[in-house]
Order: C-alpha cells, then sequence, then structure tokens
C-alpha cells in the first residue's frame, strides 16, 4: 500500500486498529508487510486485487445463498489481499485456550448425556439443558466411539480494544469456513511469496490430513481400515464448495443422502459393483436431517435408519449428534464454570460478559440498558436476528423488550464490545479503510488425537461501521497469517 | 465409486462432446451457406443445424435469422441449446467435484463462464465465428485435461465411454441429417459440385475433412464419405473407431472376468466386429436405413450402461 492508497486511512481513536496504533503508526509486526505493499502503486494494487477475484471465480470458490437469490447466482467470498497477523506468543495462548475449552466441551457433552453430575452438583441448571431443543434424545445412555462429541469445532474470536481476545460463539455442530482459510492462502501465496518466506508463516495445509487422522481415530470398534465418507445436502448447498474440496483433499467419497442405506444394522453405500460398508461419515447437514426416521420425516436429505446403526455403534458420526445442546449462546455464559469443573483449571480464554434474560434481576438489568447491549437470540447461526441496541430505534427497543418478557429463555445480552478493526481494502473506493474483525479457529479432537489450525479465518463486516461478519450477511474474509516472529 | 457420481461422469462426457458437435456444426453449416445463391441450400443448412440442435420449429416459421441462430445457441429455456448443455456439462462435473483434477474442474468452470457471459447482441451481430471457435478450442482443452490430468482408471473410463458414445451418435446424426439433405437435392437434379460441396461440409462438421483428402485423394464421393465416417478404423471420429474404443472402456470397468453372452460387453464387441468386417457396399444403396438402425442400437446401449452402473 502505497502514500496513495493510505492517504486517506483514518484510525478511529475510540477502536483497536490491528495495524495501526492510535497515532497511526504501524505496529511492529506489520512492518515488513507495510514496505512490502509500499511497493505497489495504486493501479498495480487494484490490478493485483481483481486478478486475485476473478481467480476465484473461475475456479468456482463460490457460494451461493438461495434466500435471497432464487435463481442461486454464484458470487465469490468477498476476499481481502491484505493478511491478519497473529505472533506467535499469542497464538501458542491461544491455542492452549482452544484445546482446553473444547476439551472441557466434550466432557461435558458426555457428562449431560449421561451421568449428568454437572446438573447434579447444581454448576448449570438442568432446565436450561433440558429446555434446550438441541438435547437430543438419540444421545440420552450413548457414548460414541472414542469417547468425542466435537470432533470438530470452530470457536469465534473477537480480539477486545483491551488487546484481548474473548470467545465470542462456540459452534460445535457443523462449523464451516475451513476451505476458504485454504484457498486464501493458497491466493495469497500467488502475491505476496517474498513476504511468507520473510515472515515464517505457519502452514494450514497440513488440516485436511488432520481431519482424515482425526476421522480414522474414531472408527467404530473392530474396524481396521475404516471407509470414511463425507456427507453433502448436495451441490446446491451454499458451503458445497467446502464439502467437496474436503472429501477431495481427504481422497474420500462425497455422498448425498440418496446414495446411502441401512441394511442389518450397517450403513452402505451404492456404487457402480453395488453396496460398500462406511465407517465414519463426516456429515455436513444438521441433526434433524440425518434420519427421517428419528427426527424430522419430512428429510429428504438424511438416511432412514441411520440413527439405529449409530446406536448399535456401527458408524461414527461426525460431529456427534446432538452437540448442540452445548453451544447455544445461554450455554455459553457457562463454560468457564464448566472447564474449572471438569479440568480443575481456570480458563484462558475468557467469554464475554454474557446476560441471562432468564435470570430475572439480569433481565432487569437487560431491559433497562439495552441501548449499550447487543441481544441475540440463544439458538440462531448466522448473524440472524442480532439486535444492537445503539443503533436501534426507539420503537425496535420497545418491541425488543417485549419479546425478551414474553420469553426470557430466548435471549442473551452481551455488552457492545468493540470488536478490533482492521485495514481492509474496499473496492468502491479503491483504498484501504478500517473494518471490523473476528476470529473462527478450528479445533479438532480425536481419540487420543488434538489439532488446531494454525490461524483460522479471519472473518471482516465489509459494510462500515457493521459488526456483523457473517457471509450471509455481507460479510468477507482475510487470511490469517501466524508468525514465528515476534 | 458411488453410481450417482458414476452417472454425473458419464454425463459430463456426454455433454462435453455434444457442446462441441453442435458447435461444430453451427459454424460450419451457417458459413458453409452464407456465399451460396441458392436459397434452397441457405434454408436447407438453417434447417440442418435445427435438426442437429433438435429445436421443435423449423427455420421457415423464424422472421429473422438471428432469432433461430439465438435459440440454437444461447436460449437458456431450450434445454438442447449450447448454453443449456454447457450448463449441464459444469452441473454434472460439479457433482463429481470431488472426483475429478483441480485442471479439469477450472478448465470447465471457465469454459462455463465464458459461455455465461458472452454478450447476446455481439453473438447476433459478429459473435457467431467467435462464440463458436472459442467454445470448440475450449471443449479441446477440456478434453486435453481428461486425458493428461486424471488417472486413467475407472472415473475417467466413465467420463471417456460418456464422450466416445455421444461421438458416434453425433456423428450418426451429423451423416442421417446430411444424407437426408443431400437426397432432397439430388431430387432437386443438380450439378455433382452441389452434392461433392455437401459432402465436405459433412466431413468438416467432423473435423475430417483433410484426413478423407490423405485418405483417398479425391473429392467427396458418398460412398468414399461413408465408409470414412462410419468404417475407417484409425479415424477418431468415425462410428467404428469410437465402438470399439467404448468397448474397450467398458471392458475397464467391468466387474466380470468373461463376456457372458447376452451381457452388454458381449453386445458391443458383437458390434465392434460386426463393424470391422462390414463393407461399405453392403449399405450405400441405402445408408440411412443403416445409420438409422446404428442410431437406435447406440440409445440401447446407453440405456443398458444407465440400468447396469449409474442406476442408484
Amino acid at each position: 500500500m502505497n502514500a496513495q492508497i493510505l492517504k486517506s486511512y483514518q484510525v478511529e481513536d475510540h477502536l483497536l486498529d490491528e495495524v495501526f496504533d492510535h497515532k497511526g503508526q504501524i505496529r511492529a509486526p506489520y512492518k515488513r508487510l507495510y514496505d512490502y505493499f509500499n511497493k505497489y502503486g495504486s493501479d498495480d494494487f487494484k490490478r493485483v486485487n481483481e486478478a486475485t477475484k476473478l481467480s476465484f471465480l473461475l475456479q468456482g470458490i463460490t457460494f451461493a445463498t438461495y434466500a435471497e437469490n432464487p435463481k442461486g447466482t454464484e458470487r465469490i467470498f468477498p476476499f481481502d489481499l491484505m493478511p491478519r497477523i497473529i505472533t506467535g506468543s499469542e497464538w501458542k495462548e491461544l491455542e492452549k485456550g482452544l484445546i482446553q475449552r473444547n476439551i472441557a466441551i466434550n466432557l461435558f457433552l458426555k457428562d449431560i448425556y449421561n451421568e449428568k453430575k454437572i446438573l447434579k452438583d447444581k454448576i448449570v441448571p438442568s432446565e436450561l439443558i433440558f429446555s434446550s431443543v438441541n438435547y437430543n434424545k438419540y444421545m440420552v445412555d450413548f457414548e460414541p466411539p472414542g469417547g468425542i462429541y466435537n470432533h470438530i469445532s470452530g470457536t469465534d474470536l473477537i480480539k477486545h480494544s483491551d488487546g484481548n481476545f474473548y470467545v465470542l460463539e462456540d459452534n460445535v455442530r457443523c462449523p464451516s469456513g475451513v476451505s476458504y482459510v485454504l484457498s486464501n492462502r493458497d491466493a495469497l501465496k500467488k502475491s505476496l511469496s517474498q513476504l511468507f518466506k520473510a515472515l515464517k508463516v505457519g502452514t494450514v495445509f497440513d488440516y485436511p490430513e488432520a481431519l482424515s487422522n482425526c476421522l480414522h481415530s474414531v472408527a467404530p470398534d473392530g474396524v481396521d481400515e475404516a471407509t470414511c465418507a463425507v456427507l453433502t445436502p448436495g451441490m446446491y448447498n451454499s458451503a458445497y464448495y467446502e464439502h467437496s474440496f474436503l472429501a477431495q483433499s481427504m481422497g474420500l467419497e462425497l455422498v448425498e443422502g440418496r446414495d446411502l442405506f441401512v441394511e442389518n444394522g450397517f450403513l452402505y453405500m451404492k456404487t457402480i459393483y453395488g453396496q460398500k460398508k462406511l465407517d465414519v461419515l463426516y456429515r455436513r447437514i444438521d441433526d434433524d436431517f440425518l434420519d427421517p426416521l428419528a427426527f424430522n420425516p419430512d428429510s429428504m436429505l438424511g438416511v432412514p435408519g441411520l440413527m439405529d446403526v449409530y446406536r448399535q455403534g456401527n458408524v461414527s458420526l461426525i460431529n456427534a449428534p446432538g452437540t448442540g445442546a452445548s453451544d447455544d449462546k445461554a450455554v455459553y455464559s457457562y463454560i468457564p464454570q464448566i472447564v474449572k469443573y471438569y479440568l480443575g483449571e481456570d480458563p484462558i480464554l475468557q467469554n464475554v460478559h454474557t446476560y441471562q434474560c432468564e435470570i430475572p434481576s439480569e433481565m432487569d438489568h437487560v431491559v433497562n440498558n439495552l441501548e449499550k447491549l447487543v441481544v441475540k437470540p440463544v439458538d440462531q447461526s448466522g448473524g440472524y436476528g442480532i439486535f444492537v441496541g445503539s443503533s436501534a430505534s426507539k420503537a425496535e427497543c420497545e418491541e425488543m423488550k417485549q419479546k425478551i418478557k414474553q420469553e426470557p429463555r430466548e435471549y442473551v445480552a452481551q455488552p457492545i464490545m468493540n470488536l478490533s478493526s482492521h485495514s481492509t481494502y474496499i473496492d468502491d473506493t479503491s483504498q484501504f479503510e478500517p473494518r471490523h474483525v473476528d476470529l473462527r479457529a478450528f479445533t479438532l479432537l480425536g481419540k487420543d488425537y488434538e489439532y488446531v489450525l494454525k490461524g483460522g479465518l479471519t472473518r471482516v463486516a465489509l459494510k462500515r461501521g457493521s459488526l456483523i461478519v457473517n457471509s450471509s450477511q455481507g460479510g468477507g474474509s482475510k487470511d490469517t497469517w501466524v508468525t514465528e516472529l515476534d | 465409486m458411488l453410481a450417482r457420481v458414476a452417472d454425473n461422469l458419464y454425463w459430463f462426457g456426454r455433454y462435453v462432446e455434444r457442446v462441441e458437435h453442435l458447435s461444430r456444426y453451427l459454424n460450419i453449416q451457417y458459413f458453409s451457406a452464407l456465399d451460396t445463391t441458392s436459397d434452397l441450400q441457405r434454408e436447407m443448412a438453417l434447417n440442418s443445424i435445427v435438426h442437429m440442435v433438435g429445436l421443435d420449429k423449423e427455420a421457415e416459421n423464424y422472421d429473422f435469422e438471428e432469432e433461430l441462430l439465438v435459440d440454437v445457441a444461447m436460449d437458456e429455456k431450450n434445454h438442447t441449446s449450447i448454453k443449456s448443455c454447457t450448463h449441464y456439462a459444469r452441473e454434472n462435473a460439479r457433482g463429481a467435484r470431488d472426483l475429478i483434477s483441480i485442471e479439469l474442474w477450472n478448465a470447465i468452470n471457465k469454459f462455463y463462464r465464458f459461455i455465461n457471459d458472452y454478450p447476446e447482441d455481439f453473438y447476433k451481430t459478429q459473435g457467431l465465428y467467435d462464440f463458436t471457435n472459442t467454445t470448440i478450442e475450449n471443449c479441446a482443452i477440456i478434453k486435453n485435461r481428461v486425458q493428461s490430468t486424471m488417472l486413467h482408471d475407472e472415473i475417467w473410463a466413465f467420463i471417456r465411454m460418456g464422450l466416445q458414445i455421444e461421438r458416434a451418435s453425433q456423428i450418426c446424426r451429423i451423416l442421417i441429417t446430411k444424407f437426408n439433405d443431400i437426397s432432397k437435392i439430388e431430387d432437386e437434379k443438380v450439378s455433382k459440385s452441389v452434392v461433392s460441396f455437401q459432402l465436405g461440409t459433412l466431413l468438416k462438421s467432423a473435423e475430417g475433412l483433410d484426413m478423407y483428402h490423405r485418405e483417398y485423394s479425391i473429392l467427396p464421393k458418398k460412398k468414399e464419405t461413408l465408409e470414412f465416417m462410419v468404417l475407417n478404423a484409425r479415424f477418431p471420429r468415425s462410428i467404428a473407431y469410437n465402438i470399439s474404443a467404448l468397448q474397450q472402456h467398458l471392458l475397464q470397468i467391468s466387474p466380470r472376468k468373461s463376456t457372458e453372452k447376452n451381457s452388454i460387453e458381449w453386445s458391443i464387441g458383437r458390434m465392434s466386429e460386426f463393424l470391422k468386417y462390414h463393407t461399405v457396399e453392403e449399405f450405400s444403396d441405402d445408408p440411412l436405413t443403416f445409420l438409422n438402425d446404428t442410431l437406435k442400437y447406440l440409445n440401447e446401449l446407453n440405456n443398458r450402461i444407465s440400468q447396469e452402473y449409474l442406476n442408484h
């Protein structure tokens, strides 16, 4: 980025900018990057930016959202050439914290579906768990192969203006986005090749192997050479690119529900030479659609009888059904206690303080301070239904208050956190401007196996001032570099 | 391999080959008729395009030639247009996205974007040559990626089977269409050079005119053209060549150790041997009956492949 591109770059006083300090000076980890970008003229930069976008389109690294776009026109996931840098020491803490948190969530899941000790000890209120629509009765008194529930976790983190990372959300159902990490990296390697060496950036391309190790580690008992597959809802799903990418990079079959059937307690796929037994299914469809006999009877995506095969221990499902009972936004606020309860350790990663609307004193605080809070429905994902008090009208605030009072279990509230911002290249102005970012980190747990993807997906809220980073709502992404240098 | 995915691969092969043939046919027929003064030949060329693509409407029912040309190439509602077939080729490749090479996928996807973004107005007025020619080149690139970036295993064999059966069928249809045209102009008692010209466009439509010259050293004649396009064992666009290649691919995917009577392998083996020892004299008096029977055989073969391997 040369003087021209950065001419009007404004550091916003009250926010943490990850690239520049509040005086507008470049921060140390970004120094080399800054010098490198300086070599570009603004026209050259524009050209590189457009060439990179085109390459995504031509490679079909796209998604389609059918809700707002019935024709399903494909779009690329907006991507920024300026990477985000996380230093080695910062990352080490994060990595430890992520493993700790996700192991604790796993123990919690095992407990609430079996002995229920944490509920009996009243650390977590049992109503909270049993009232959750995601508490899956098919999982009661059952332990999945290897004792693992949340094989793949996507933990959403933000960097607050105090400079620390906080967990905003746990995603332990079917977290997505990892393919963008790899394709962003691929694109940046081509355009910023010299920087990678200079900054000693950690690789992300070990993810498919790590995932494959994870899948094989939890094969059903007695299966030596497990046949694994990725289950997709099909190519009209918005994340189909990711499903096919993962299957391809692990060398597994990409199956749909209609390719599978259950016979004599085992799961099979229909091949050109007849049936073949499947042992491990990395499913990218929600619990409700897995098995029309057990859950949603109208589902065309799943496999009738799958849950019976699962309960008999003849197939492993990745992630286990019912993990949603641990990642809703109401349970989230108990995670620090959950970590302490199972591991006897202080949590390394902090939560954003969360008010439970079902607790009367907290609800009072929420309804009286709406303008300073973000209210979230406990059971929505994708950034839907989020209410930001500071930008809502009086009427909207009033409406929200009524909703909270009617169904307190459905809502939690958090102080409006100042997500850090990061210089981001904006097409419309051909300039770098600050935009809010978060970080989705990917953790894998298998039988005696732990792995954290180095870096993760930095998501960018492309609308100026917006805090919502989800791709379905106009978010973009950045490559995230974990550098060995500090 | 999943039967559904095998179906995707097979149809991917069929659609790519179809797009190539439709584009070339449109290109050759349209431009060959431009400098003829005979209205009959002009209309015949347009009708011939309409029949190859399988439009419902005859050429004389179009007020403007441009509309016909748009319907053939770019109409998304017409399932047989070049644009639709390209779309289906890509959808099928997408359904098998995890099994094909990145290079192949990029080639098909890049081609799809080219077709999708091609401006209709430009196509109507001056882009027909560019559109069809770029399409043909892209199909060649895609097929090169199939050959040079994929393992030659059963995944590859399904794509090749689709390509080969489609090519044999398209060649058969070109022959039927052009021999129909020729019998019509013969009824009009036209000169021999007109017939030879029509045979020349037929051979060009299969990219075979130059190789025909090398094989026979004479201007295109009916019997020689038939022999070349149907029976020549060394010309990759002849029906016999493609049936023989199809047989090899079928044997590659067949789980059977020996060829059982009445199996698909047996049937295609018989057809392949039949063409090997057939002579052009045996059908040159009534080529249309022979060609229609061959096309019918290819359709039945397609059904049997679907039932046996692609049923899901």
